[in-house]
C-alpha cells in the first residue's frame, strides 16, 4: 500500500532506526512499510499515526479498488 | 535483536542438554538387563540423552522463532514486525502440507515396516522443514527483499 510514512518521518527528522525503536519493531519493518511492500497491522498503524502526528488516512493510501463504497 | 533471542534460547538448550545427557548416562549405568558393562551402558544412556536434548533444543528454537517463549524478545520477534509476519505466513501455509506428509509417512511406515519405517519419519521431517524454509524465503522476497 502506498503511503507517506517516509515523508512524515523525514519531516520530523527521524531516521528509520529511530522510528523503528520507538515503534518497538525492527528497522527492516520500517523499510518495508515505507517501500509499500508490507502493510502494518492495525495496532502498528495506530502507533505510527501517533508517533508521526498524522491520521492513518493521511499516512496510507489504499488501492483504488479498496476505496469505500458509497452507501447510497 | 533476533540473535539475542536465539542466543538466549541456545544457552537454555545447552544447559538442558547437559542435564539430560548426565541424567541419561546415570540411568544407563543404573540399568540392569542390558548388554555390556557399566561404561557401555552409560555411554548408550548418554547418547540417548543427547538425542533427547537435540529434540528439546529444536523444539525450543522453533518456539522462539514463533515468539512462543519468554526468550522471544527483540524487535524482529515483536508483534507487527515484518519478520514475524514472514514466519506466520510461512508456518500457516506449511501446516496443511505438514499434516499431509505426516499422514503419508504414518500410512507407508505402517504398511511397509522394516528399514523404510525407520527412516521415513526423518525423510518426512526434512520435507516439512524444506517446505517451510522455501515458503519463508518466498514471503521474505515479497515483503522485504524483492
Amino acid at each position: 500500500m502506498d503511503n507517506h510514512v517516509r515523508a512524515r518521518r523525514a519531516a520530523l527528522g527521524l531516521t528509520q532506526a529511530q522510528l523503528a525503536e520507538r515503534l518497538g519493531v525492527s528497522r527492516q519493518t520500517v523499510i518495508s512499510i515505507e517501500r509499500g511492500r508490507f502493510d502494518p497491522s492495525l495496532p502498528l498503524a495506530f502507533r505510527l499515526s501517533a508517533l508521526l502526528g498524522a491520521p492513518i488516512e493521511e499516512l496510507f493510501v489504499p488501492p483504488d479498488d479498496d476505496v469505500a463504497v458509497d452507501p447510497t | 535483536m533476533l540473535h539475542r533471542a536465539l542466543r538466549t534460547a541456545a544457552l537454555t538448550a545447552a544447559l538442558t542438554a547437559v542435564v539430560i545427557v548426565v541424567l541419561g548416562a546415570a540411568l544407563g549405568v543404573a540399568a540392569t538387563g542390558s548388554d555390556g558393562g557399566a561404561l557401555a551402558r552409560g555411554a548408550r544412556g548418554a547418547l540417548v540423552g543427547l538425542l533427547v536434548a537435540a529434540v528439546a533444543g529444536v523444539h525450543l528454537l522453533v518456539r522462539t522463532l514463533f515468539a512462543r517463549v519468554p526468550e522471544s524478545s527483540g524487535p524482529e520477534l515483536a508483534a507487527g514486525s515484518v519478520e514475524s509476519e514472514v514466519f506466520l505466513r510461512a508456518g500457516t501455509q506449511a501446516f496443511p502440507d505438514a499434516v499431509s506428509v505426516l499422514l503419508l509417512v504414518a500410512l507407508v511406515a505402517a504398511l511397509a515396516g522394516g528399514d523404510l519405517a525407520r527412516w521415513l519419519p526423518a525423510a518426512g521431517l526434512v520435507v516439512v522443514l524444506l517446505d517451510f524454509a522455501l515458503r519463508a524465503r518466498a514471503h521474505w522476497t515479497q515483503l522485504v527483499a524483492g
